[in-house]
């Protein structure tokens, strides 16, 4: 397979050793997938995944081949893309996963360059934080309040300062 | 096991960015990492009034190490009320009379459920509200703030000035006695927003936005003062927005902005001479020309040799029927 038309699958191998092979198309939703199969040419070995577990990088396949005809997403920096916490429905589903399991899919998605995926992923820890209180916040996510009483006092008042829009 | 703040710093970013902006303030409260995410995003923009306590936060804000996330800076301003109605005899013979008082009491009684304020008291909170204006306007505090503020918030991009008259008293039906005109009063928040803006000017700061909400009305005569200073401070704006304020065309026309790359205009009524004039004094400088739900008059108009190639290009474009024409939306780029 060193010459002619690239070959329609490739195989990756995820950080505990599995091979997945996967389409090609599929697999270029990646930038830095992309990018290496552009660098390294269609030699046939199979590509190391080194900061993505099996399961994970199963499910950013899965992602991958239902928006495998997506058009190339557009600039990141876009300020309209903000803001709005939408997200397709099938996407909705896909993300109804355990808290580990969806940060996990967010940082393959931001190693691998998926802006798309990683959008989503944004946007739907976006919409678990949405309308909770600090404490409600807290709770969801175990995080430590590692604030005084009067650091927090500071903040509610500089935080008068911001327009409410 | 991951967590939310186990998540690299920029991905953290990412999702601040996604929430509005009351659940960002919340989000801020729940721990360090959290708070250093937030800040940006909260910061963007701030919005003041003209009120003590505003201008000693926007002092305050400036010298904290948040001011360097500020891009835009909001000024959201009303009508200053007449110092005159302080006085008890002006109050009670020309703004709102004991008679007018009786009557309002008699027909708003059933609403006021036997809760109705004292004429007196009507009264003593007209003359705090003006106490209040007038020790801002003795010591220009409102000038003090923005040119002391102003160089320190290092990276602002953008002023926004809206006279929205959203003062709570313009609701009152005698409220037409209580203020003094609209232009002098955009004239005093103006000058403020100049003088910071020329402050930020002499410390090395460019504010390359100016956009101006809500000011319909024109002049009677421009000061000499304000054309001077509005000079200084609009040297180095590149871009020009006007909502709603076709007011302040003929000022902006006699104050060639020597920086404007961009002009919009938008959501008013004006006549085509004032915009010609406008385009004309900027021939050769503006290079992008943005008109949004424009309602033009215009008077028979035979574009000159000596015309921009702007506002024939304009002119062109909006002759086509009568004697008023609505402009949806039109970009013109002069060469």
């Amino acid at each position: 397979m060193s010459s002619g038309t690239p070959s329609s699958t490739i195989t990756l191998t995820s950080s505990d050793g599995v091979d997945v092979t996967v389409e090609r198309q599929v697999a270029e939703r990646s930038v830095l997938i992309k990018n290496m199969l552009e660098d390294l040419g269609d030699s046939g070995e199979a590509i190391p995944v080194p900061n993505v577990n099996e399961a994970v990088l199963k499910k950013v396949i899965e992602w991958c081949t239902h928006h495998k005809l997506d058009p190339p997403s557009a600039g990141d920096d876009d300020d309209s893309r903000r803001k709005t916490t939408d997200i397709d429905e099938w996407d909705q589903k896909f993300m109804q996963v355990d808290q580990e399991m969806l940060f996990e899919i967010i940082l393959a998605a931001n190693y691998l360059d998926i802006k798309a995926l990683l959008d989503v992923g944004c946007k739907t820890v976006a919409n678990m934080i949405k309308g909770k209180s600090p404490e409600e916040i807290r709770k969801t996510f175990n995080i430590q309040n590692d604030f005084t009483p009067e650091e927090e006092d500071q903040i509610r008042r500089e935080n008068e300062w911001a327009e409410d829009r | 096991m991951t967590t939310l703040t186990d998540l690299p710093f920029q991905i953290l970013e990412l999702i601040a960015s996604n929430l509005s902006e009351f659940t960002i303030k919340s989000f801020s409260l729940v721990s360090k990492k959290c708070r250093a995410v937030s800040e940006p995003e909260i910061f963007r923009t701030i919005k003041i009034t003209y009120s003590e306590f505003d201008f000693n936060m926007l002092e305050e804000l400036s010298k904290s190490p948040l001011a360097a996330y500020v891009k835009i800076l909001h000024y959201d301003v009303s009508e200053l009320f007449d110092p005159v109605i302080q006085d008890w005899d002006y109050f009670t013979s020309c703004v709102y009379t004991p008679q007018e008082y009786a009557k309002d009491y008699t027909d708003f009684c059933w609403n006021l459920r036997g809760n109705g304020f004292a004429y007196k008291a009507i009264y003593t909170y007209f003359q705090r509200l003006i106490a209040d204006q007038q020790a801002i306007m003795e010591e220009r505090k409102d000038i003090h703030a923005f040119m002391e503020s102003l160089p320190r918030l290092i990276d602002l991009k953008c002023i926004k000035l809206s006279f929205t008259g959203e003062h709570e008293n313009q609701l009152l039906w005698f409220s037409n006695r209580l203020f003094v005109d609209s232009w002098h009063s955009f004239a005093v928040h103006f000058e403020a927003v100049l003088r910071g803006m020329i402050s930020a000017k002499w410390n090395g700061l460019t504010i390359q936005s100016l956009e101006i909400h809500g000011m319909p009305f024109r002049s009677a005569h421009e000061s000499s003062n304000i054309l001077e200073i509005a000079e200084q401070g609009l040297a180095l704006v590149r871009n020009f927005k006007l909502v709603n304020s076709p007011g302040l065309l003929d000022l902006m026309s006699a104050v060639t902005l020597p920086c404007l790359q961009r002009f919009e205009i938008t959501d008013c009524w004006l006549l085509g001479s004032k915009l010609i004039r406008f385009l004309e004094a900027h021939d050769g400088i503006v290079q992008h020309v943005e008109f949004y739900r424009i309602n033009l008059f215009y008077e028979r108009f035979t574009p000159g040799t000596r015309s921009s190639s702007c506002a024939r290009t304009f002119w062109e474009l909006v002759t086509e029927t009568g004697n008023t024409v609505k402009v949806e939306s039109l970009v013109i780029t002069p060469i």
